[in-house]
C-alpha cells in the first residue's frame, strides 16, 4: 500500500483503460466515456442514474467542481449511448411485469466498417474486458466517446475483427435516418395517433417540454406540468428505470390522453423521437430550432454547435464525418470539414427543421 | 518395402524403448502416447506412404500403431474408419480392427502406453485407441487455443503451478466444445500440461507428460492459422506476465467440509445479493441476484451435470430456471416472493449431490441475521448495506423478521414478500440522542466521520458504506478523508497480501489517495485505525477480489437480445425432434432474424445449406420457437433430405445493434450410429459400429402396423448399405448394452398412407404386459427420427398407441373413453375428474387434484410429487407397500413419482425404478384410483396453457430427470 498523489491517480487509473496518461486524464471526455464502460460492464443491465452515480462516486474526490463533474458525466453517458455503446431498452417482463421503465444494457462487442477501410468499435463486453488480443488493443484510437482503429497495410479489418468474435454492423443500419418529410405533417401523425389513445385518468410528477421558452436553452424547457393546455412532449416517472418520453395532451395541467414513445419505429431511441417530435413542434411554432456555423481550430474545419439534442442517428453521422468537441455554451459541437457543412446544413434542415441562428435572428 | 518397414520398426522400437527409461526416471510410471514418436514431419510422410501400400503384419506392429495415430491426430470427429481404410489400400489385404487395438495393447504392455478409460473408451473400445493416441487431435487444438484466449484474465501463478487446476479451468469452459473435447477435459492434469506447454513452455523438459518435440509440434499447428496464432500468442503473453515454473501436480479440490474449504467458496465470490426494487403500486420487490456460478465449475468440475441441470431459487415463484442458466449466461435476477429462511439454502438443482448441498450451503444463503439494512439509492432501488451503517439525512429499508418498534423516524413499507417485514428509516440531517438510541436497537450503527472510499476506477460494486469489490486484474485505489482534525491515520489490510499505511493528515477535508495492491481473489479487510484527541477509532473496509468472466462471443443477460437454449448444449437431433427447446429474449416488437445452417456430407466433402427464416417479433418464447421451427426449417422439403446427412446445424440470431447469437448444434457422438441417406427414391441405411466388439450388433425391425412384433434382420456385415423396404419401419441395432434405432417413414403413394392404424397383440391386466409396452414405448420414443415429418408422426401414431393400452390397463376402459373425448375436444378435462372414482368418499381426491392445477404447473416435479403424494394421502386409503428397499423414508412418496412418470413419461420409468418396477406395477394394477390421479394431474399441468392436444404422449411440462 502506498499514498498516491491525486496525479498519480489519474494516470495509473488511465493506463487501467488503456489509454494515454500523457494526454488524457479521468475528467477528460476519453476519460469518463471509458469509465463509464467500465461501470456498465459491471452493473448492467441497470438505470442510467446508477451508472452515472457509479462513475460520479469514483471522481469526486478528485474534482473540485461536483456539478460541472456530474454534467459532464451526464452528457458524456448520453454520447455514449447515442453512439451505440450502450442500448437503451425496457425492463424485461420477466423480471418485473409493473416496470415499463427502460434500462441500459450492453451491445456486444461489434463494430461498423467505414469507406476507408478502418472501423469504429461499439459495445462492450461483460466486465469491461477487451474482446481483442492485445495488439489490437494498442490500436484502438479514442477520440471523444468515440473509438476506431485503422487497419495495418494489406489488412482486411473486416476480417479480423470478425474472426475475434465481434459482429458487424452494416454503416446502412447504423447511420439509418428517418424518412423526411414537412414538420407538419410529422406533428400531424402523432397528433392523430395521440387522439386515438384512451384517456390517461390521474397522473403526476409529469414533466413537460414548454414549447413557448427559449429554444437556445434546453435545460430551461422543462417544467412541471400546471396548468398547461395542449400537446406536449413529455416524460412521466417510473420506479425503477429511466422516465418514460411520452406525448401528453393536457387541460389545465390535468393529463388527458398520452402515447408512450416510440409510437413509430421500436428502433428508435424513445428520445430520438420526443426531441424530433419537438423539433417539428417548433419549427410548426415558427420557433425552429438552432445550429450554429464558427470556424475551426484549423482552415478547412468548422464548428457545428447545436443547443437543443439531436436523436442518435444525427450524431452518429456526425461521429462519421468529424468529431464531438467540448461544448461552448451550447448542447452539442462538432468540428467538421468544411467541405462537408453544406450536405449537413441541408441534412439539418430537411430532417430535423433546424435553422442557422444567423437567419433566426 | 518390407526392409524399410523393419527399418521403421526397429527405429520405433528404440525411440520408445529409450523414451520409457527416460520417463520412468523423471515421473515414474506415467504413460507414454504414440504419438511421441518425434518424427519430422517429412519422417512421417515417409513412413504414411510406405504403410499405406502394406499389408498388417505383426512384424511391423509399432509402425502400423504410429500410422493409425496419425490418421488419429487429423481427426475430426465424424469418421474414422471409412477415411482410415480409404487412405490405407493395403488395409484391404487382411486388415482387422481387432488386430489394430492389440498393437496398441501391445504399446502400452511393452512401453508403459496410455490406456483408455472410462465410458468413452468402453463404447469406443477400439478407435478410443488411435485417438487417445494422438493426445490432442487438430480441431481439438483449436478449441483449447480458443479456451486459453478466454481464460487469459483469470491466469495466475497457482495455475502453472499446478497444471491439473489449469486442466480444471479449461475443462469448466468446455461446455461449448465438442463431446470429443469434454472427453480428453476427463483428463485435467493431461490437458493442463499441454496448456502450461503451450503457454509458457517447459520448464524442467525431463518432467514434462508429453515429449518436448511433441508439444512444439501441436503448438507449431496452432501457428499455421492466423486466427489460432493470435489466440495463442495473446494467451502467452498473459501468461508470462503471471510468472513461470510448473511443478507436478496438486490435486483437485476434495469436497469436504472444515474451515479451508468455506474460505475457498468465500474467494469465488458466488454469495447471491439481495436488492429492493419499487414497483408502480408503491411497493417493493425483493430481488436475488444470483452470480455466474462459473467459477464453481472450475473448482469442482465433477459438478458439471448437476450444474447445468434446472434450478428452482428458494422464496420465487417455483418455476425451475432453465438448464445451464447459471452458468453461461451472467448474472441472474430472480424475485422472491417469500423471504426464505436464513437456514435454507437458496438455490436447489435436480438431483443435487450432498457435496454440492454442502457447497450450497456455505455460500449460497441468506447471511444470517434478523435484520437487513438496505439504502435507496439515486436509481429507486434500494441496495444492502452489510454492515449496517446509516447516515444523517439518507433513506433506508429495514426487513426485519421481528417487530420493528414504533418510532418517529420509522413507518412501514409495503413489500411484495411474505415472510419478512419493511419498514422506511428516514434519518434526520442530525443524528438526535433518542435516534441514536433507537438505531442502536436495531443494531445499526451511525457513520463514523472518517471516510474511506474507492477513488478513480470504480469498482464493481460499492455500497457506499464499507464494502466494495474489484477485479483480480485491478489495482484498487482509494480516498481517505476525514471531516475534523485527527492526529493519524493507520491502513491495515488483512489477509493472504497483508500491508500497513500510516498517514498524517495536514488539515481536515484532506483527501489522501492511497494505491492498494493488486490482490488475490478472495476477501480482504482493511481496516482503518484513526486517533483522534487521545482517542482510537475503528472502521474497517471490506475487499473483495472475483476473477473477470472470461468473454466469449455470444449474449449473456447483460444485452437487451438473449437466445437461451435448454440445455444449453443441444445436439442436432435434440433441436430437431423438439428435445431442446430455444428461446429469443428481447425488447417487446422489435424485429428479430433468424439462420439456419445445415452442414453436411456430400460423397464424403462437406457441403453447407443455409435458409434465411423470415422475421420474428422479439420475444420468441419457447412455444413460439418450436411452430417457427417447425413451420420454417422441419416442413422444409430441402432441408428434409439434407438433415440425414447432415452432422451440424448453427441457428444465427441478429437483430440489428442489439447483437447476433449462434446455437451450435451438431450430431450426438456415438459408438453405435444408423447413417440414413436418401438414395434413389428410397431409404438406404448403413450402420456404423464403433463398439469394436467381436460379435456382430443383433438387428431388428418393427413395422408401423405391428409395432410391438420384432422381426429378427439380417443385413449385410460391415458398413455395407442397406435399402429399406418401401413400408419403413422401426430399425433396431444392439451391441453389447448399447442400443439405438432410427424410424424410416414409408413411401406415401396415397393419402390414406399418411396415418397407420396400429395393431398390438391381445394383452391382459398384468404387470408383464405392463412392463412389456414401457419397453416398447422406450424404444420408439428413444429412436432417431429421420429429416422427413412422417417419420415423427409414425412415431407418434405408434407412441399413442402403445401409451393408450397402458392408460387402458392402469385406468380402465371408462378412463380411455373420457381421454378419447377430451383429446377430440368433445369434453374439457374438468369432466375427466368425476372419472376418477364414482367412491363417494374418494370424489374429493380428483377436485383435490384440479384445485391444485395451476399452482404446480410452474412447479417442478419434486414439489409435484410431493403434493401429490400428500392429497392421495388425504382422500385415499393406500394400501401399504411391500418389499421396497427400507433405505426410502416414504414409499408413499416413491409410489406417487413412480405413478406420475408411468402416466406422464413412460420412458422416464424404467431406469429409475430399477429392480423395483414390477413391485410399482402391481402395485398400481390393484389402486386403479392412484393411476388416474395421476394421469389426471399430467394432462391438467401439461394442458393448462392450450398445448396441442393432438397426442396425449410424452406429456408437455412433465420432462424428468
Amino acid at each position: 500500500m502506498k499514498r498516491i498523489s491525486a496525479q498519480e491517480l489519474h494516470e495509473r487509473s488511465i493506463r487501467s483503460l488503456a489509454m494515454d496518461s500523457s494526454s488524457l486524464d479521468l475528467t477528460t471526455i476519453e476519460g469518463i466515456a471509458g469509465l463509464l464502460r467500465r461501470a456498465a460492464g459491471f452493473l448492467c443491465p441497470c438505470a442510467e442514474t446508477e451508472l452515472s452515480d457509479a462513475v460520479f462516486q469514483s471522481l469526486r474526490d478528485l474534482s473540485n467542481d461536483p456539478e460541472h463533474l456530474f454534467e459532464l458525466i451526464h452528457t458524456t453517458l448520453a454520447n455514449v449511448v447515442a453512439y451505440g455503446d450502450l442500448i437503451e431498452s425496457p425492463v424485461p417482463q420477466a423480471q418485473d411485469e409493473n416496470s415499463p421503465g427502460t434500462i441500459l444494457y450492453l451491445t456486444p462487442p461489434s463494430f461498423v466498417m467505414r469507406k476507408d477501410g478502418s472501423a469504429f468499435l461499439l459495445g462492450i463486453a461483460p466486465d469491461n474486458l477487451f474482446p481483442l488480443p492485445e495488439d489490437y488493443a494498442k490500436r484502438v484510437e479514442v477520440d471523444g466517446h468515440v473509438k476506431r482503429m485503422f487497419p495495418l497495410p494489406d489488412e482486411s479489418l473486416r476480417t479480423s475483427l470478425s474472426q475475434f468474435g465481434l459482429f458487424e454492423l452494416p454503416m446502412e443500419q447504423w447511420v439509418r435516418t428517418p424518412f423526411r418529410e414537412p414538420a407538419q405533417e410529422h406533428v400531424l401523425r402523432f397528433n392523430n395517433l395521440l387522439g386515438l389513445a384512451p384517456s390517461s385518468g390521474d397522473l403526476s410528477g409529469i414533466r413537460i417540454i414548454e414549447p413557448s421558452k427559449p429554444v437556445r436553452y434546453y435545460p430551461g424547457r422543462w417544467t412541471e406540468s400546471r396548468n398547461h393546455t395542449g400537446r406536449f412532449v413529455a416524460r412521466r416517472p417510473q420506479a425503477y428505470g429511466a422516465d418514460l418520453w411520452c406525448y401528453f395532451q393536457l387541460e389545465n395541467g390535468h393529463p388527458q390522453k398520452f402515447i408512450d414513445l416510440p409510437a413509430f419505429e421500436g428502433r428508435w431511441r424513445a428520445c430520438d423521437e420526443a426531441w424530433r417530435l419537438q423539433a417539428a413542434i417548433d419549427a410548426c411554432n415558427s420557433t425552429p430550432q438552432q445550429f450554429r456555423v464558427r470556424p475551426g481550430p484549423t482552415n478547412t474545419t468548422s464548428v457545428l454547435d447545436l443547443f437543443s439534442p439531436v436523436p442518435a442517428w444525427a450524431q452518429r453521422r456526425w461521429d462519421l464525418v468529424g468529431r464531438s468537441v467540448p461544448r461552448n455554451g451550447t448542447l452539442l459541437s462538432y468540428v467538421l470539414p468544411t467541405s462537408a457543412i453544406k450536405e449537413e446544413i441541408d441534412f439539418m434542415k430537411s430532417l430535423l427543421w433546424l435553422v442557422d441562428l444567423k437567419e433566426a435572428g | 518395402m518390407s526392409s524399410s518397414l523393419l527399418a521403421w520398426q526397429e527405429r520405433l522400437e528404440h525411440h520408445f524403448l529409450a523414451l520409457r527409461k527416460q520417463r520412468s526416471d523423471a515421473l515414474g510410471d506415467r504413460p507414454l502416447f504414440a504419438l511421441e514418436h518425434d518424427l519430422t514431419e517429412s519422417e512421417i510422410s515417409d513412413l504414411s506412404s510406405i504403410v499405406r501400400k502394406s499389408a498388417p503384419s505383426d512384424r511391423y506392429w509399432l509402425v502400423w500403431t504410429v500410422y493409425a495415430t496419425e490418421l488419429g491426430y487429423q481427426y475430426e470427429g465424424v469418421e474414422y474408419w471409412p477415411s482410415f481404410e480409404e487412405n490405407t489400400p493395403g488395409w484391404a489385404l487382411g486388415g482387422d480392427r481387432g488386430w489394430l487395438r492389440d498393437c496398441f495393447w501391445k504399446f502400452a504392455k511393452t512401453y508403459g502406453g496410455a490406456r483408455p478409460s472410462g465410458p468413452w473408451a468402453t463404447h469406443f473400445s477400439i478407435i478410443c485407441w488411435p485417438i487417445t493416441h494422438a493426445i490432442l487431435s487438430e480441431d481439438l487444438q483449436r478449441q483449447l487455443a480458443e479456451i486459453l484466449y478466454q481464460i487469459r484474465y483469470l491466469f495466475r501463478k497457482e495455475l502453472f503451478d499446478s497444471p491439473e487446476l489449469l486442466g480444471n479451468e479449461i475443462a469448466a469452459r468446455s461446455w461449448t466444445t465438442t463431446r470429443r473435447f469434454q472427453m480428453v477435459a476427463e483428463e485435467p492434469l493431461l490437458l493442463g500440461q499441454i496448456a502450461a506447454a503451450l503457454l509458457i513452455g517447459e520448464k524442467d523438459r525431463a518432467k514434462s507428460l508429453i515429449t518436448p518435440d511433441t508439444l512444439l509440434r501441436i503448438a507449431k499447428n496452432l501457428n499455421k492459422e492466423r486466427r489460432e496464432r493470435e489466440w495463442l500468442k495473446d494467451a502467452r503473453s498473459a501468461a508470462k506476465a503471471k510468472l513461470t515454473g510448473i511443478s507436478l501436480p496438486s490435486a483437485r479440490l476434495p469436497v469436504s467440509s472444515g474451515p479451508g474449504l468455506r474460505q475457498e467458496l468465500r474467494n469465488l465470490g458466488i454469495e447471491p445479493r439481495v436488492y429492493l426494487r419499487p414497483t408502480l403500486q408503491g411497493s417493493w420487490n425483493v430481488v436475488l441476484e444470483i452470480p455466474d456460478l462459473g467459477p464453481l465449475l472450475s473448482k469442482f468440475p465433477e459438478l458439471q451435470e448437476t450444474l447445468t441441470g434446472a434450478c428452482v431459487v428458494t422464496g420465487s415463484s417455483g418455476r425451475p430456471l432453465a438448464r445451464g442458466r447459471l452458468l453461461h449466461y451472467g448474472p441472474q435476477s430472480v424475485i422472491l416472493k417469500r423471504w426464505p429462511d436464513p437456514s435454507e439454502v437458496l438455490l436447489h438443482f435436480e438431483n443435487q449431490s450432498p457435496e454440492l448441498e454442502y457447497i450450497l450451503s456455505a455460500e449460497c444463503m441468506l447471511r444470517p441475521s434478523s435484520n437487513w439494512l438496505f439504502k435507496i439509492s439515486s436509481d429507486g432501488t434500494a441496495r444492502e448495506i452489510r454492515g449496517g451503517i446509516i447516515r444523517p439525512g439518507s433513506r433506508y429499508i429495514l426487513l426485519s423478521r421481528d417487530e420493528i418498534p414504533p418510532h418517529a423516524d420509522a413507518r412501514s413499507a409495503a413489500l411484495e414478500c411474505e415472510a419478512i417485514s419493511a419498514t422506511y428509516l428516514d434519518i434526520d440531517p442530525i443524528f438526535s440522542q433518542d435516534g441514536l438510541t433507537y438505531f442502536q436497537s436495531l443494531g445499526l450503527a451511525p457513520a463514523r466521520q472518517v471516510d474511506v472510499r474507492p477513488a478513480g476506477l470504480p469498482p464493481v460494486l460499492w455500497d457506499g458504506e464499507g464494502y466494495a469489490e474489484w477485479l483480480s486484474t485491478d489495482q484498487p485505489s482509494i480516498c481517505v478523508s476525514s471531516d475534523h482534525h485527527v492526529d493519524a491515520i493507520t491502513l491495515n489490510l488483512e489477509g493472504t497480501a497483508p500491508a500497513r499505511l500510516d498517514l498524517i493528515p495536514q488539515q481536515p477535508g484532506e483527501r489522501i489517495f492511497v494505491e492498494i495492491p493488486q490482490l488475490p481473489t478472495g476477501n480482504h479487510v482493511l481496516h482503518v485505525l484513526v486517533g483522534s484527541a487521545g482517542q482510537i477509532l475503528l472502521g474497517q473496509l471490506e475487499v473483495a477480489i472475483r476473477d473477470p468472466r472470461p468473454w466469449k462471443p455470444g449474449l449473456t443477460e447483460q444485452n437487451a437480445l438473449l437466445v437461451i437454449a435448454d440445455p444449453p448444449n443441444p445436439s442436432l437431433e435434440q433441436v430437431w425432434e423438439g428435445r431442446a427447446t430455444l428461446q429469443v429474449q428481447g425488447p417487446p416488437a422489435r424485429q428479430g432474424r433468424c439462420e439456419v445452417v445445415l452442414t453436411h456430407d456430400v460423397r464424403g466433402t462437406s457441403h453447407t445449406f443455409r435458409k434465411q427464416l423470415p422475421q420474428f417479433v422479439l420475444p420468441l418464447p419457447p412455444g413460439a420457437w418450436e411452430g417457427y421451427f417447425d413451420a420454417n426449417v422441419r416442413a422444409d422439403d430441402v432441408i428434409q433430405n439434407i438433415y440425414d446427412a447432415a452432422y451440424s446445424l448453427e441457428i444465427r440470431f441478429a437483430a440489428e445493434e442489439l447483437g447476433q447469437s449462434t446455437v451450435h448444434c451438431r450430431r450426438e457422438f456415438a459408438p453405435l450410429r444408423w447413417l440414413v441417406k436418401w438414395e434413389n427414391h428410397g431409404y438406404v441405411v448403413r450402420l456404423r459400429d464403433d463398439t469394436g466388439l467381436s460379435q456382430p450388433a443383433s438387428l431388428t425391425r418393427y413395422e408401423f402396423e405391428r409395432p410391438d412384433e420384432p422381426i429378427a434382420l439380417q443385413m449385410p456385415l460391415g458398413d455395407q448399405p442397406f435399402r429399406v423396404s418401401e413400408s419403413g419401419g422401426l430399425f433396431s441395432a444392439r451391441s453389447g448394452d448399447l442400443k439405438r434405432s432410427v424410424i424410416l417413414p414409408p413411401l406415401v403413394r396415397s393419402l390414406s398412407q399418411l396415418r397407420t392404424d396400429c395393431v398390438l397383440h391381445p394383452h391382459t391386466k398384468s404387470a408383464e404386459d405392463l412392463n412389456k409396452f414401457i419397453s416398447l414405448y422406450e424404444l420408439w420414443s428413444s429412436a432417431r427420427i429421420t429429416g422427413a415429418t412422417l417419420s415423427a408422426t409414425r412415431r407418434d401414431d405408434v407412441l399413442a398407441a402403445f401409451m393408450q393400452a397402458l392408460v387402458h390397463l392402469t385406468c380402465g376402459n371408462e378412463w380411455v373413453s373420457g381421454e378419447i373425448e377430451f383429446e377430440r375436444r368433445t369434453n374439457d378435462l374438468a369432466t375427466l375428474k368425476s372419472t376418477i372414482s364414482r367412491s363417494p368418499i374418494r370424489t374429493g381426491f380428483g377436485a383435490a387434484i384440479w384445485l391444485k392445477r395451476d399452482e404446480l404447473t410452474d412447479q417442478t416435479n419434486t414439489k409435484r410429487v410431493c403434493v401429490f403424494c400428500q392429497v392421495a394421502k388425504s382422500y385415499l386409503e393406500l394400501p401399504p407397500l411391500g418389499h421396497l428397499p427400507s433405505s426410502l423414508s416414504d414409499p408413499y412418496l416413491w409410489i406417487a413419482e413412480f405413478a406420475l412418470r408411468l402416466m406422464t413419461r413412460p420412458d422416464a420409468l424404467t431406469r429409475w425404478a430399477a429392480s423395483q418396477l414390477n413391485i410399482g406395477l402391481q402395485y398400481l394394477l390393484t389402486t386403479p384410483t392412484l393411476a388416474r390421479g395421476a394421469r389426471f394431474l399430467g394432462l391438467a399441468v401439461a394442458y393448462s396453457k392450450a398445448h396441442d392436444r393432438s397426442r396425449l404422449i410424452n406429456l408437455p411440462n412433465w420432462e424428468w430427470q
